[in-house]
């Protein structure tokens, strides 16, 4: 297996990662919101950054 | 009072994740992959092909998420329309929703060929042998194509409900067969693990391997298109808000996943060494040259035909199903996108009709079927897809503009239930990178670039010459159900703004002071709050709680003013006070305070915070400011800036005007730090007092907010202007003016000056 294969190789996992990664991400912030009641976008930001 | 639209009946509300998903895939999963591998393949090799589908889902997803926090925020019918129209007015959203409805009807078009296309060649010449010439194959394609689209036109028409299960159904179907054909790949490549050799070189060598990537990711872009008609079911899905943003990002990610495995299937499909009619072949070269014009349009059908056993009716099926799915989809999201148009009357009213029994938009839906079916019948395919596909890039862009106009302005008025993480990152890397494939877009179709903007163009026509003076005005969960007109004049306007009746007496003569010094017309304003689970229609009983103390106002003001009262139903009183100040063009607003926060998240209150910071007018707000007398001594805590030389002038207004003194009173940290003096002087023209009764007092402290409250309690009054510290200073602490204001137990004022672009540059930096 040659660098280039590897290198590409890497750069697909690290965009499906990513992706995934992304997905999942805004997929607690919505469940999160949803748990704790619908929002202004600043009052969201804020209780998700206070609740990480 | 705004034109109503005509719609007597809502659409149904009935479609789930699992639906909404499978709708986002099914318009996803088009003819784009099947012709997008190949042509991929010849530019950037066969790794080349898997980073491609792998990076543009990350792209995408970018812009799912924006879609996501919008529909979340906005879930009606309309999608991009009703994003752009709600971000910048109706001129874009227009052109938006017009935009939308023509590219997906195209899409659809597209769809429709694509099934007939596949359908003939396998069923007529595969199976019945009949071996049609391919003239013979197109006439045919050109019955099949019209004839589909007509079925799918009907399955829409029978309900959303029927058209999100046969949807779905024909998406498990297209998945099915997708991931079949991945699995098939990853058994032969493991089991032949010579096959892999197909991948070296992984990227195919030239000149500029990234600039060839980028074209690459541009083409097969369209794949990626469709999550957005989930957008267009808001008002069909069950807790939108949580389920269209889920279902955007879902889709993406499943698709993404999908196009990398069936890529790899197709490039293992070929065995090296293979001799084809005689012929040993390379297996990269070979697919990537397939197709009427070596372009590999059709290189993945007839790898994954060689690759397994029935491989030509499974890819039958599979375009099958896929094409159905998508046109299905396609011809959903045309047609609520003209169906918004004719709801708010940017095309006419007949275009909202809805079926009494299906509860189905089918005014909007002949429309766009009869757009489908002419364009299936009549027009070339490739082209006019190209140019769908550059309009879908123009409205994502357009719409990851929207989320951050409509975050940036109206983020504490909307209800969200999604907001991206890292905004604004995310949106601005979306637009730069749909910039760049839409320049590759150009590269692969010139004749997109003359049919997409001549389409463009004709929806400028027809808005100026009949959208713009019909269209009837948003009125996003906020609807006015009394109103009395002032009579017509150009006057200062002050909006006084009513939301608990009890208090409304005590600020009318406050209320009469700053109107006899402006000259102005009053507006009465008094937000009914209805709970979400209350109907538009019981929306009366809640306002006749609220209505004596308007009516007192308007007598007590009526004598000496202009004036004219709204009485409105809202969901929020805050963003519907902010609505109303635009809609009425107010210059000034006043509200009443009850002088504590009523919630952590507020610094003063759910009702103020949201107003204070998003009304584009000036605010004043009274707190234990009844009785109605005139001041003989106020305070003006100033530090300089517009808002302490508006809390200046609305001092020396509410002064008593025969014996009232009005202090600048600054506190400083060192000596010299602010000239109070020259602070007095460069005001002085705005001040209706004489300068002899407006004076200025410095002291020097390190306890600003004690200093104040010390120098308070000689005073009649304190007026104070809001802190212009940034947003996300703000967020962080509890800012002097409005420590000083909740700790005050004086009758306060606390103003702010509008100050327009200004004031939105300096809120964030």
């Amino acid at each position: 297996m040659d660098g280039q294969t590897i290198v590409g190789i890497a750069v697909i996992a690290a965009a499906l990662a990513v992706l995934t990664g992304l997905v999942l991400w805004c997929r607690r912030r919505i469940e999160r919101i949803a748990r704790k009641g619908f929002g202004s976008a600043r009052a969201i930001e804020k209780d998700l950054d206070g609740g990480g | 009072m705004a034109d109503k639209p005509s719609v007597s009946s809502e659409l149904a509300r009935d479609l789930s994740l699992f639906h909404v998903t499978m709708m986002g895939l099914g318009m996803m999963i088009g003819a784009g992959v099947f012709i997008g591998i190949g042509m991929t393949m010849n530019r950037v090799g066969a790794g080349g092909v898997l980073m491609a589908f792998a990076l543009n889902g990350v792209v995408a997803v970018f812009t799912a998420m924006s879609f996501a926090e919008l529909s979340s925020a906005i879930p009606r019918a309309g999608g991009a329309y009703n994003f752009a129209r709600i971000a910048f007015g109706r001129g874009p959203s227009f052109l938006a929703g017009w935009m939308e409805w023509f590219a997906s009807a195209v899409a659809g078009s597209l769809y429709a060929v694509v099934f007939a296309l596949y359908t003939l060649r396998y069923v007529l010449n595969g199976v019945a042998g009949m071996g049609l010439t391919d003239h013979q194959l197109l006439i045919g394609t050109k019955i099949l194509a019209p004839l589909t689209a007509l079925a799918f036109v009907y399955i829409n028409y029978r309900g959303a409900s029927e058209t999100g299960r046969v949807g779905a159904l024909f998406t498990l179907g297209q998945m099915a067969f997708m991931g079949l054909i991945a699995v098939a790949g990853i058994v032969v490549a493991v089991a032949q693990p010579d096959r892999l050799a197909n991948f070296h070189p992984f990227i195919k060598h030239k000149d500029n391997n990234w600039a060839m990537m980028l074209t690459a990711m541009g083409m097969i872009y369209v794949a990626f298109e469709g999550f957005e008609v989930i957008a267009q079911a808001g008002d069909e899905t069950i807790d939108p808000k949580r389920n269209i943003p889920k279902a955007m990002l879902y889709s993406v990610l499943i698709v993404c996943i999908l196009y990398v495995a069936v890529s790899f299937a197709t490039v293992a499909a070929i065995r090296p060494g293979t001799h084809i009619d005689g012929v040993k072949v390379d297996a990269v070269e070979w697919i990537s040259t397939r197709g009427r014009n070596a372009d590999g349009e059709t290189g993945f059908g007839e790898a994954i035909e060689r690759m397994m056993p029935l491989g030509g009716l499974v890819v039958t099926l599979a375009v099958i199903f896929s094409a159905t799915s998508a046109l299905n989809a396609t011809i959903y999201s045309a047609t609520r996108a003209s169906y918004a148009l004719g709801r708010d009357r940017m095309l006419p009213g007949f275009f909202s009709k809805i079926s009494p029994r299906r509860k189905t938009p089918w005014v909007a839906l002949l429309f766009t079927g009869a757009i489908v079916v002419v364009v299936a019948a009549l027009l070339p395919t490739k082209d006019v897809a190209g140019c769908a596909s550059m309009m879908f890039l123009f409205l994502f862009l357009l719409v990851n503009v929207c989320v951050i106009k409509v975050r940036t302005n109206m983020g504490d008025e909307l209800s969200y239930g999604f907001v991206m993480p890292l905004f604004p990152l995310f949106p601005i890397l979306a637009i730069l990178i749909q910039v760049v494939l839409a320049y590759a877009i150009v590269h692969a179709s010139w004749l997109a670039w003359v049919i997409g903007p001549g389409w463009i163009v004709a929806g400028m026509l027809v808005y100026l010459g009949y959208s713009r003076r019909r269209a009837v005005a948003t009125a996003d969960e906020i609807a006015v159900l009394e109103e009395h007109p002032a009579p017509p004049g150009e006057q200062y306007r002050v909006m006084v703004a009513v939301a608990n009746p009890a208090n409304a007496l005590q600020l009318v003569a406050n209320t009469h002071h700053l109107c006899a010094a402006k000259a102005a017309r009053v507006e009465v304003l008094h937000m009914v709050p209805v709970p979400d689970q209350v109907s538009l229609t019981d929306a009366q009983d809640y306002m006749a709680a609220g209505k004596e103390g308007v009516i007192e106002m308007m007598m007590s003001l009526g004598l000496a003013f202009p004036i004219s009262t709204t009485i409105r139903y809202c969901r929020n009183i805050a963003r519907g006070i902010v609505s109303a100040v635009r809609q009425k063009r107010t210059d000034l607003l006043i509200m009443g305070w009850q002088g504590r926060a009523h919630s952590g998240l507020f610094k003063l209150g759910s009702k103020v915070d949201p107003v204070v910071e998003r009304c584009p007018c000036h605010v004043v707000m009274f707190k234990n400011c009844g009785g109605g007398r005139r001041y003989g001594r106020v305070l003006v805590p100033v530090a300089g800036g517009p808002n302490a030389a508006f809390a200046l002038e609305v001092a020396c207004i509410l002064a008593d005007p025969d014996e009232g003194q009005v202090v600048a009173f600054h506190v400083a940290r060192s000596v010299g730090a602010f000239d109070v003096g020259g602070f007095l002087a460069g005001h002085a023209d705005r001040l209706p007092l004489p300068a002899g009764r407006v004076t200025g007092k410095a002291v020097v402290s390190d306890n600003v907010v004690g200093a104040i409250l010390a120098e308070a309690a000689g005073y009649d009054l304190i007026v104070l202007g809001f802190t212009r510290e940034p947003i996300l200073y703000r967020l962080s602490r509890q800012t002097i003016p409005e420590t000083v204001a909740l700790r005050c137990d004086k009758p306060l004022v606390m103003v702010k000056a509008s100050a327009g672009l200004r004031s939105w540059i300096r809120r964030w930096v």
